[in-house]
């Protein structure tokens, strides 16, 4: 590539002649006698079919059905400390990434993962919290980053096993409703959607008992729990109006729930009050907060809602490439096109082989879709805090599959 | 005295055919220590598209997709000086390619004195690379991916074979993406004081086939390294979370009209990689003159930031 390159350029004081501008003879001959040594050594290794391991092996990415990396999800659930205090409960247990922080007063557990997989769950939280917790070992609080069904899934079993620490009225209360166990945070607006739904009926529907038992409204709600500062985030409109980002201060943690999806587009739920725009100021405030260490690299570690765990690093080229195509996106619809005529336009084409899941929430056309009904009919094309917009939802049914 | 000379010049023969021969036969692993020191990269490789350049797109002989073409063309260079990306140093996909002393090194087990790791750093950027010459747990698939990613590798003969993964989503100065999918395998060998890298990229999703390249750099017997401090500040005032971009159909072209670059050449491609392309490009028409583009540009400027 680079002598053709080198070649092609030489030829710019005299179009298209094609003169080679090679390098001195001495190195040139080395290139070959290296090329040699080269093809002889992948011979002998060819010939001799020794090398078993994969220490240094070659993968063939391009062949049918290559796959760069195994499957996220294998049906189990691996603990995997981040960093600190907090493991990431690995292996997707239904979907959703789940983070538990553990420490000396007992643990929290970010997300749930869904109902079927909650025993298995709750099995590998509480062998975790015996193996690495202090003096209490109890699930003392559960965060809901939203309300969608792949993190709120295995509340009722979680909470049943955990127990906050109450008294007084708040004692007397649990005792005579019966209630017990750990408390469930989430943002208001979740408790308001489930509950709609709930009243709504409908086969996916959720039940009462997955519902959060405590919810707050701040921007920013403040608690100190083993040691160190833990801070709900709201990030409003984002993936929906009650999306939630943790983040673990002493450890230098973020779960970032949907926020970050790793595993294809993230999911703008309109009719639980996501916007594009919400999502890119959830993104700017997370960039914000987190800290890279020397070469942008680790420093503030962050448990996105699916997928692999990222640094700063990673989310930059993450908020890069969202609002890179959110604002194709404003700046075809402020030339009148509908929304049959930008999914036609491709915005998200040379994202979409890494990013969009093949059908449903995450797919491109879901993406492109939220992205365009959230943003206004005119607009400003590029996206920045100051000149955000988020349109607000207009629906309380869910709609979601 | 010719039967001498005819004995002599045998030997010589012989010497010489075991000396090459040695060069083609792969050599005992636990005694390779081939990288060990400070080099200099050559500058005759590439070197205007990684000092000078590289120019905008202009990707001639560069098996790009028509998706990494799409991101090169809406990236925009003001890109860098945004804070979260200004420290970010060169990935493994693209930092054997820069032009900046490496130093390497070995470590060995104290017990069995088996190379376990090799390292490198190269000063541009601290690009730290680790190389793991025994076996080790890959990574699993929710760990974390670094600029360097996880690198295993092994001697065959006198040549070291790496393989890497686990990168992150990367741009190079011209905008050229490399996904968090890409993969590179190498080899390096060295010839007396020259050292050689031949890498080959996989990227399925913006390389329609793998791109090799090769590097060479000069042993540098003295060598030594500044440290390379970073601090992200702001460099330009525009506002909070802005991303510069191109927009649809706004491709900057000066790069490519000032090197007399077909713009059809410049656009990239696997066919581009040939030699018989050449043939292809005598063929294509004139491009605009550079006047032409330049205002174009200076349009597209104002258009934008009307947007």
């Amino acid at each position: 590539m680079g002598d053709t390159m080198q070649s092609i350029r030489s030829g710019a004081s005299e179009p298209r002649s094609f003169s080679d501008g090679r390098p001195a003879g001495r190195a040139r001959l080395v290139l070959a006698a290296g090329m040699a040594v080269l093809v002889s050594s992948l011979a002998s290794a060819a010939q001799s079919g020794a090398q078993t391991t994969r220490m240094g092996e070659p993968v063939n990415a391009y062949a049918p059905g290559a796959k760069v990396y195994t499957p996220f999800e294998d049906g189990d659930i691996h603990p995997w400390p981040v960093q600190g205090r907090v493991w990431l409960m690995a292996g997707e247990p239904g979907e959703a990434n789940v983070a538990v922080y553990v420490g000396d007063e007992g643990a929290i557990v970010i997300d749930t993962g869904v109902q079927a997989m909650a025993p298995k769950l709750l099995a590998q939280i509480q062998q975790l919290v015996q193996q690495q917790g202090g003096a209490h070992k109890a699930i003392r609080f559960i965060v809901n980053t939203n309300g969608l069904v792949d993190h709120i899934g295995g509340n009722e079993v979680i909470r049943n096993a955990g127990a906050r620490v109450v008294a007084g009225e708040e004692l007397a209360l649990q005792s005579r409703l019966g209630e017990g166990g750990a408390a469930v945070w989430a943002h208001q607006k979740v408790l308001d959607r489930l509950v709609a739904e709930t009243a709504n009926g409908g086969p996916t529907a959720p039940t009462e008992s997955l519902w959060p038992s405590d919810v707050e409204e701040q921007d920013v709600y403040n608690m100190f729990f083993n040691g160190e500062a833990v801070q709900l985030h709201h990030a409003a409109n984002a993936n929906t109006d009650g999306q939630l980002m943790v983040l673990f201060r002493g450890s230098d943690v973020i779960a970032a729930g949907d926020v970050v999806n790793m595993t294809s587009y993230p999911t703008i739920d309109v009719a639980r009050g996501g916007t594009i725009d919400g999502e890119l100021v959830a993104l700017n405030t997370l960039l914000d907060i987190a800290v890279p260490d020397d070469q942008v690299e680790g420093g503030t570690m962050i448990i996105p809602g699916h997928g692999r765990l990222i640094d700063l690093g990673d989310l930059a080229r993450y908020t890069v490439i969202m609002t890179t195509i959110r604002n194709r996106v404003q700046f075809y619809k402020n030339q009148g096109k509908t929304l049959d005529q930008v999914l036609a336009l491709n915005p998200s084409s040379d994202y979409d082989d890494r990013w969009s899941a093949p059908s449903g929430p995450g797919s491109k056309r879901e993406f492109i879709t939220a992205v365009y009904s959230t943003l206004p009919k005119q607009g400003t094309v590029f996206f920045s805090m100051e000149s955000s917009t988020r349109v607000p939802a207009t629906s309380t049914r869910a709609s979601r599959k | 005295m010719s039967h001498l000379f005819s004995k002599t010049h045998l030997l010589a023969r012989v010497a010489a055919c075991a000396a090459l021969s040695s060069a083609f036969v792969p050599q005992a692993a636990n005694a390779q220590s081939l990288l060990d020191g400070y080099w200099n990269p050559l500058l005759h490789q590439d070197g205007y598209a990684y000092a000078g350049g590289p120019d905008q797109n202009d990707f001639a002989g560069m098996p790009i997709t028509p998706a990494a073409l799409t991101v090169a063309q809406t990236w925009d260079p003001g890109q860098a000086t945004l804070p979260m990306l200004q420290c970010i140093p060169f990935a493994a996909t693209y930092g054997p390619r820069a032009l900046t002393i490496m130093r390497a090194w070995e470590s060995r087990d104290p017990y069995t004195n088996q190379q376990t790791m090799i390292e490198t750093w190269m000063a541009f950027s601290a690009q730290h690379r680790r190389i793991y010459m025994t076996p080790q747990p890959q990574p699993p698939a929710w760990a974390p991916h670094t600029w360097q990613g996880f690198s295993t590798g092994k001697w065959v003969g006198n040549v070291l074979w790496v393989h890497t993964d686990k990168l992150k989503h990367y741009s190079t100065r011209a905008g050229q993406p490399f996904s968090d999918q890409a993969t590179t395998d190498e080899r390096w060998f060295r010839y007396d004081d020259l050292l050689v890298n031949v890498m080959m990229i996989s990227d399925p999703q913006y390389l329609s086939r793998p791109w090799i390249y090769s590097k060479l750099y000069y042993r540098v017997p003295n060598g030594t390294m500044e440290p390379y401090p970073c601090g992200a500040n702001e460099q330009i005032d525009r506002p909070k979370g802005q991303i510069p971009m191109h927009l649809p159909g706004h491709v900057v072209i000066d790069g490519p009209v000032r090197n007399g670059i077909p713009l059809e050449s410049a656009r990239g491609g696997e066919r581009t990689m040939y030699p018989e392309y050449q043939d292809y490009m005598k063929t294509l028409p004139q491009n605009p003159t550079l006047k032409q583009v330049t205002d174009a540009e200076m349009k597209a400027v104002a258009e934008a930031a009307r947007q």
